[in-house]
């Protein structure tokens, strides 16, 4: 299974900050962006050159921001959980919005957490500490998507 | 027919002392007062500005009729007499008549609200018609008596017109205020959603400013003289105090437009987790005493926490030098409300600057010297208005401050 990240930030210094903080605390997945919301869609259903999932591999987590340039966050949250292989898919929101109806959105959606963008590179440390720890170290992911569909077609033929 | 009309009264009144005996003798006295009294009420019947009919309850006709009756209808005194009711258009008709004698006879009064009548000119009149039907002497006899209301129906009519006419323009006006009012409403949401946006933006390039600041000074201080790390420790505070600010700005419009549902909150626990939760109220330089146990207050209690905990962060904030912050907290019951102060020994606010205080922006001290946005008062107020609470201060330069809010007592 894939160990790559799937960073959704249109704002470059972010991603700077986000690729900076996960370097500094030494972990190394790989990660991938996708700088608007559109983009990310297009990524996770593989068209034009995300075919090539040699280059591009499904990622085990998603990392949303939601205030993104033409589909915004929350669409390609609810986009995701419609796709029947993606439904599983660790998707955590990166917003700096606080707002409560945004947090609900989120959780309703199929959010699997959601964080608070910090504002100064130790606690973005901090932050990507925790994402080490807990999304990648000590939390069981669901299978991958290839491996989860043939997991469901071999129980589909097994049963009587 | 007057004439001998009158005389028959006349007959009548002189007749009844005898009372068919014929053997009493009225004397000249009381043939005198007789006349007095006739003549007296004669006046009156022709005198009276209302119309009096005398009718015949067995022939149902009329006998008499006053001069303010000729007057009101333009009958002559002989057209009138002989006619019955109906004749003259007081009734609509003849069965109508019949009714009015047959319910005279049983209660000898009858009383008409509001009749119509057209006088021989055409001219519509309303009337009033009281009825009474008594023993005169062996007979009976019916008085009607007509008021002319057609003036007072007119006045009615108008006032009736001119009420339903305010009671319009109130209902309109009500409407005006409603839809002003939501409009207003929707602007006021517009404008805060707004300048929440524009809050929140100003934040992505801030946290630029502060990251790159900050990994420049961890990564790259050895390539700076230490006049260039004391530069970007600047840019960082700067950037760190606008974070601040816009923070609050956002705080301030996130707290909601409208009143605050209010329920019972213990004060007691919720100062309490406030200290426990803010760090700046955690350091051992912080000295804070509750009196007591602080009552519970009718509130809303994330609006209150965001008070309080402004007022508490302000109290540690704003102290002199090298002086260790001292809080006093307490509640005073005033008739059914709960006073809480939040006294502290910080650098106290001139009686002239206590007013701008409260407002957006208003700061009385350096900004160099203390660090804030000027946002906090501002947003205990809100916080507190929201709640229909009062919030003032007593205060002197260089005398400590001691804050207070003021909400409704609970039980709880």
């Amino acid at each position: 299974m894939s160990n790559t990240i799937l960073l959704v930030e249109d704002e470059v210094n972010d991603v700077f900050f986000m690729k900076h903080a996960f370097m500094e605390i030494g972990l190394d997945n790989p990660m991938q962006v996708a700088t608007d919301g559109r983009e990310a869609i297009n990524y996770l259903s593989g068209v034009d050159k995300y075919a090539d999932r040699e280059r591009f591999p499904m990622p085990c987590l998603v990392l949303l921001d939601l205030k993104l340039p033409r589909v915004m966050g929350l669409e390609v949250l609810k986009w995701i959980r419609e796709q029947p292989e993606l439904e599983t898919l660790i998707v955590i929101i990166l917003s700096s919005s606080q707002l409560m109806p945004d947090i609900e959105w989120a959780y309703r959606l199929g959010a699997n957490a959601y964080l608070v963008k910090p504002s100064t590179p130790p606690e973005l440390r901090e932050l990507a500490t925790g994402i080490k720890l807990f999304w990648l170290k000590l939390n069981h992911g669901p299978p991958a998507p290839r491996e989860s569909m043939e997991a469901v077609a071999a129980h589909g033929v097994n049963t009587p | 027919m007057a004439e001998k009309n009158e005389r028959f009264e006349m007959q009548t009144l002189t007749q009844s002392p005898t009372d068919g005996n014929g053997e009493t003798k009225l004397d000249e006295a009381a043939q005198a007062a007789l006349r007095v009294s006739e003549i007296r009420y004669r006046r009156l019947f022709e005198a009276a500005r209302d119309g009096v009919l005398l009718l015949d309850p067995d022939t149902r006709k009329i006998t008499d009729v006053n001069p303010f009756m000729i007057e009101l209808l333009g009958y002559t005194h002989k057209q009138f007499v002989g006619k019955e009711l109906w004749e003259i258009g007081l009734l609509k008709d003849q069965q109508a008549s019949q009714e009015m004698f047959h319910e005279l006879r049983e209660n000898h009064f009858i009383r008409y609200e509001d009749l119509p009548l057209k006088s021989t000119t055409g001219r519509t009149r309303e009337v009033e018609v009281v009825a009474n039907l008594y023993q005169e002497d062996t007979r009976e006899v019916i008085q009607c008596n007509i008021r002319d209301i057609t003036q007072r129906k007119k006045v009615e009519h108008e006032l009736a017109l001119a009420k339903d006419k305010i009671s319009r323009h109130a209902v309109e006006l009500e409407q005006t205020v409603a839809e002003r009012t939501a409009q207003l409403r929707e602007m006021i949401g517009e404008l805060e959603a707004y300048s929440y946006s524009i809050s929140h933006d100003m934040r992505a390039p801030l946290r630029a400013m502060r990251g790159f600041s900050m990994i420049l000074l961890e990564e790259h201080s050895a390539q700076l003289n230490p006049e260039g790390i004391e530069h970007l420790k600047r840019i960082d505070a700067a950037a760190g105090r606008m974070d601040v600010l816009i923070q609050e700005v956002l705080t301030y419009t996130r707290l909601p437009h409208e009143e605050v549902k209010l329920e019972p909150v213990d004060l007691d626990s919720l100062v309490r987790q406030i200290i426990d939760t803010y760090p700046q109220l955690q350091t051992g330089g912080v000295e804070i005493h509750i009196e007591g146990v602080l009552p519970g207050v009718l509130g809303g209690e994330a609006s209150l926490a965001q008070g309080i905990s402004n007022l508490l962060t302000n109290a540690v904030k704003f102290v002199a030098p090298k002086i260790r912050p001292q809080i006093n907290i307490r509640a005073e019951t005033i008739g059914d409300d709960v006073r809480l102060w939040v006294a502290d020994n910080g650098i106290g606010i001139a009686p002239e600057d206590q007013a701008r205080i409260f407002k957006m922006f208003e700061r009385v001290d350096h900004a160099s010297v203390y660090e804030g946005s000027g946002m906090g008062l501002a947003i205990v107020r809100k916080a507190v208005d929201r709640m229909g609470g009062q919030f003032g201060v007593e205060s002197e330069a260089g005398g400590g401050s001691k804050f207070w809010i003021q909400l409704k007592k609970a039980d709880l």
